[in-house]
C-alpha cells in the first residue's frame, strides 16, 4: 500500500529537478550589485548624504536667531577666499602639515630600520613601540600637557635638574613643532610597521652586495632600501598629511588654538565658524577649500614621487 | 600586480579624498534645522500633582556624583525619571548645536552670556509661566534678579552665583615679602606683585586669569579687570563705549603686557587650562591670584593644595575685585506640551529654588555647603548651615566671612555685553585677540581696536 502511493505520488508530481539557486538564476553582476547594495546603502547614507548635504551649506547662509536661511551661491567661497584669517591659518596649517610630516616619516623611517635589525629585546621593542598610535588622542593629549607643562612638566623637571631653566614649549613661535611633535609622535608607529613590512622583503644579499660595491650607509639606503619603500612611504606620507591637515581633536586639547591663535590651524577655525558661531555656510565652504587643497596637494605630491622615483614602480622595476 | 602611473594617481585622488573629507562631514554635522525667536507664551502652569515620563538633564562635569544624588532623590520625591547625561568638551558648542537641533534636552547648565541668544532663536522657554516665578525672584539677590532678566522675562534659575575674579592672596608668600597692607587698586596691586618679586618670596608672584578658552577665561578676565576700574566696556544694547585712543583699556593691557614680559606670571600662563589655573596656585609660590570664589576652598584643602590654610580673600575697599559669575538652569525648547514643561519646571525648581514638598532650599543649601556653590539667595548663603560648614575650612574665619558676604554683597556683573545675542562669538574673538596684546604678538592698540570692531560688526549682523 505504502509502495504503491509512493509510485503513484512520484508519477504524480512534475519531474523532479534540482534546485537552482538564485546566485545562478540572475547574472554574475546583478548577483554582484546585490551583495554590495548594504554598503552602497550604508556609504550613501552615512558618507554621500552628509557630504553632499554639506555642499548644499556652504552654499546658502542661515541666521541661527532668526532661523532664516538663503541661497547665496558662492559668496562663502568668495568671502573665505578674500579673508586674512582664512589665509592665515591655511598657511598655519600647511606648516603644521610639513613639521608633521617631516617629524613623522623620519622617526617611521627610523624606527623601522633600527627595527629590521637583529638585536636583543627588538621584539619588546616592536611590542612598545605601537603604544603612541594605540592611545587615544585625548590621553596623549594629556600626557604631553604633563610633559610640556612649564610648572609640573617632565621637560620642565628635566631642563631644572641639569641646571637650566623650565622653558615653555608652547609659546606662539613654539607650539606649532610643539603640537607636530606629539602628533608624530603619535602616528609614526603606523609608518614605522607599514615600512617595517617591506623593509623586511628586502634581500639581505642587496646590502652584502652594495657593501662589496663600497657603498656606504646612505648609498646603500638610497640605492638599495629606497627602492622598495618609496611607494609605501608615499602611501604613509599621504595618510600622515591628509591626518595633519584634518587635524583638530589635539590642537582642541592641548592649547585651544593658543596662544592668541597661535595654533588656530584651518580646522579649527572651520570648527569655531561651525560649531561656536554657528555659521555653518561659511564653515562648510572652508571645508570643501581645505578638502580642494588636500587633494591638489595629495595629488602633486604623487606625482612629483613618481616622477622622481622614474615613473616606474617597484614591482615594474623589477 | 603592476601599478601604473594613471591608477596610481587615481589611487592619490581617493585616498586624498578619504583624508579631507572629514572636514565637510564635520561641517554637515551642524545641521540646520531652525526655529526662529519665540517667548513662552500663555498662562502661568500649576505645578503637577503627580510625576510622569522622564526628563533629560544636560550638565557639565562639575562634581556629577552630587548632581546624580539630587537627581535621584528627585524622583524619588516627585516621581518623574531623570536622565542626567555629562556633557565632556566644548559644552555651549555642544548644547547650542543640539538645541539647534531640537534634541531632547530638558533642563541644562548655562553660563550668563549664553542664554540671550538661545531664547532669541526659540531654544530655550523661558520662566514666564512658572508658577512660582514672583516668589523666586523676590527672593534672589537683586544682582542676580537681573542677570536672570532678558528682554524683561525670567529665563532661568540661578544654579550657582559667586564672584569670578576674586582676590585670592597666599598669606606666607606676602609674609616672606614683608607686605602687610592689602591693595585696594589694580595699581597698588600690581606694585605690590613687583614688590614681592624683588624681595624673593616668589619668582613669579601674580598668577592671572590670561588663560584661554573660548568660553572662559581670558575675556572674563578683560571684562572684569575693566569692571572693576570703573570702565564699563559695552553700553545699552552692547555698544562698545572704549577704542584704541582712549587711554583705559589700552593701559590696562599695557599693565598686562608689562606683567608678562617681566616675568611676574608663571610662564605658559596663556595657554593654561582651568585645572592649571588653579594647580598652579594651590601648589603655592604665588602671592596673588584672581580666581573663582568657590575655589577658596580647593585652596585651603589640605588634599589639593600644598599650602592650606594660607589662602584667603583679599577684602574690597572701594573697588570690587571680580565680578559675578553665574550658573544658570535653563529648559529647552523642544515643543514640549504644558504638562511637559510644567515637569520641566518642577525639576529646575527642585535644584535652583525650594523644594516644593518641604519648602527649603534643598539642592542649593546642599551646594553651598557641600561644595562652597554659593547660590543666588541671600538666605542659603548666609544660613547658619552653610556659615558653619564654610567656616570648618576657611582660614580666619572671623575675619574671612564678613569678607566673603561683602563679595555677595554687590558684585558688578556684564549685563551689557552678556545680555546680547553676540556676547560668545565675542568673547571667542578676545580670547585670541588678548593674549596676542598680553605676549606682544601684536601692538595693544591694534588688539583693542579689532576687539571693538568685531563688537561693531556683531551688533550689525545680530542687532543689539
Amino acid at each position: 500500500m505504502t509502495v504503491t502511493t509512493e509510485v503513484r505520488d512520484l508519477a504524480a508530481a512534475p519531474a523532479a529537478r534540482p534546485r537552482t539557486p538564485f546566485s545562478s538564476r540572475i547574472s554574475t553582476n546583478r548577483f554582484g550589485l546585490l551583495l554590495i547594495a548594504p554598503v552602497v546603502l550604508l556609504t550613501v547614507a552615512i558618507v554621500v548624504y552628509p557630504v553632499a548635504y554639506s555642499l548644499y551649506i556652504s552654499v546658502t547662509s542661515s541666521n541661527p536667531i532668526t532661523g532664516t536661511t538663503r541661497f547665496v551661491g558662492i559668496e562663502n567661497y568668495t568671502q573665505a577666499l578674500g579673508s586674512g584669517e582664512f589665509w592665515r591659518t591655511l598657511l598655519l596649517t600647511l606648516v603644521y602639515v610639513l613639521c608633521v610630516t617631516v617629524l613623522g616619516t623620519l622617526v617611521a623611517l627610523g624606527a623601522a630600520l633600527l627595527l629590521r635589525e637583529k638585536f636583543f629585546g627588538r621584539r619588546f621593542l616592536m611590542a612598545v613601540i605601537v603604544l603612541p598610535w594605540a592611545l587615544s588622542t585625548y590621553a596623549a593629549a594629556v600626557v604631553w600637557r604633563y610633559v610640556y607643562s612649564p610648572q609640573f612638566g617632565f621637560a620642565a623637571a628635566v631642563s631644572e635638574h641639569a641646571g637650566g631653566s623650565a622653558t615653555d614649549f608652547l609659546t606662539s613661535s613654539s607650539v606649532i613643532p610643539a603640537l607636530a611633535a606629539v602628533h608624530a609622535w603619535q602616528f609614526a608607529p603606523l609608518g614605522a610597521y607599514f615600512l617595517l613590512a617591506t623593509l623586511q622583503m628586502v634581500p639581505d644579499d642587496l646590502y652584502k652586495l652594495a657593501k662589496v660595491d663600497g657603498m656606504g650607509v646612505f648609498s646603500r639606503f638610497r640605492n638599495v632600501t629606497l627602492p622598495y619603500i618609496r611607494v609605501p612611504l608615499a602611501i604613509f606620507l599621504v595618510l600622515i598629511g591628509g591626518q595633519a591637515a584634518t587635524a583638530f581633536d589635539l590642537i582642541y586639547f592641548l592649547t585651544s588654538g593658543g596662544p592668541g591663535g597661535a595654533s588656530r590651524t584651518l580646522p579649527f577655525f572651520i570648527y569655531e565658524e561651525t560649531f561656536q558661531n554657528q555659521r555653518l555656510g561659511s564653515g562648510a565652504a572652508m571645508s570643501w577649500i581645505l578638502l580642494v587643497v588636500v587633494v591638489v596637494v595629495t595629488v602633486g605630491y604623487y606625482t612629483f614621487a613618481l616622477r622622481v622615483g622614474g615613473g616606474k614602480t617597484k614591482e615594474e622595476d623589477r | 600586480m603592476t601599478t601604473t602611473r594613471r591608477t596610481f594617481l587615481k589611487r592619490a585622488s581617493f585616498a586624498a579624498l578619504a583624508a579631507g573629507i572629514g572636514g565637510p562631514l564635520l561641517s554637515a554635522c551642524g545641521g540646520s534645522a531652525s526655529t526662529g525667536a519665540g517667548a513662552t507664551s500663555g498662562a502661568a502652569l500649576s505645578a503637577p500633582s503627580a510625576g510622569a515620563g522622564q526628563l533629560n538633564m544636560r550638565i557639565w562635569g562639575a562634581f556629577p556624583d552630587f548632581v546624580r544624588s539630587q537627581t535621584e532623590a528627585f524622583t524619588k520625591a516627585y516621581g518623574t525619571k531623570v536622565d542626567l547625561g555629562i556633557v565632556a568638551g566644548d559644552y555651549p558648542a555642544i548644547i547650542q548645536n543640539q538645541l539647534r537641533q531640537k534634541q531632547q534636552l530638558d533642563l541644562i547648565y548655562s553660563l550668563g552670556h549664553l542664554p540671550k541668544a538661545w531664547r532669541q532663536a526659540g531654544w530655550i522657554h523661558d520662566f514666564d509661566r512658572y508658577w512660582a516665578k514672583d516668589a523666586a525672584m523676590g527672593e534672589m539677590l537683586p544682582v542676580v534678579r537681573d542677570a536672570l532678566t532678558i528682554d524683561g522675562r525670567l529665563i532661568g534659575l540661578p544654579y550657582f552665583a559667586f564672584v569670578n575674579g576674586a582676590l585670592m592672596a597666599n598669606k606666607q608668600v606676602l609674609a616672606t615679602a614683608g607686605l602687610d597692607s592689602w591693595p585696594t587698586t589694580y595699581d597698588e596691586l600690581y606694585a605690590q606683585v613687583r614688590q614681592v618679586k624683588r624681595s624673593g618670596a616668589s619668582d613669579t608672584p601674580y598668577l592671572p586669569s590670561f588663560w584661554s578658552a573660548p568660553w572662559y577665561g581670558i575675556p572674563f578676565g578683560f571684562v572684569q579687570e575693566a569692571m572693576n576700574r570703573g570702565m564699563p566696556l559695552f553700553g545699552k544694547g552692547g555698544q562698545p563705549e572704549f577704542d584704541e585712543s582712549s587711554g583705559g583699556v589700552v593701559d590696562m593691557l599695557s599693565q598686562w603686557r608689562d606683567l608678562y614680559s617681566e616675568n611676574l606670571v608663571p610662564k605658559g600662563v596663556l595657554t593654561f587650562q582651568e585645572s592649571d589655573w588653579i594647580e598652579t596656585y594651590a601648589a603655592g609660590g604665588i602671592a596673588y591670584s584672581p580666581q573663582l570664589q568657590y575655589d577658596l576652598r580647593t585652596f585651603n584643602d589640605p588634599a589639593k593644595s600644598k599650602a592650606p590654610g594660607q589662602f584667603v580673600a583679599v577684602p574690597q575697599q572701594g573697588q570690587n575685585w571680580g565680578m559675578l559669575h553665574m550658573g544658570i538652569y535653563l529648559i529647552g525648547n523642544r515643543g514640549q506640551s504644558d504638562e511637559e514643561l510644567a515637569q520641566a519646571y518642577s525639576l529646575a525648581e527642585y535644584f535652583g529654588y525650594r523644594d516644593r514638598t518641604s519648602g527649603e532650599f534643598v539642592v542649593p543649601t546642599g551646594w553651598a555647603a557641600q561644595n562652597n556653590l554659593t547660590q543666588g539667595y541671600a538666605e542659603v548663603n548666609n544660613s547658619p548651615q552653610v556659615e558653619a560648614a564654610v567656616r570648618k575650612w576657611l582660614p580666619d574665619a572671623d575675619e574671612q566671612w564678613p569678607i566673603l558676604k561683602d563679595y555677595m554683597a554687590n558684585p558688578q556683573y556684564a549685563k551689557n555685553l552678556y545680555h546680547t545675542s553676540w556676547a560668545l562669538e565675542w568673547m571667542s574673538h578676545a580670547s585670541r585677540e588678548l593674549p596676542q596684546a598680553v605676549n606682544g604678538d601684536a601692538d595693544v592698540k591694534t588688539v583693542v581696536r579689532s576687539l571693538r570692531e568685531k563688537a561693531e560688526k556683531l551688533i550689525q549682523e545680530y542687532g543689539e
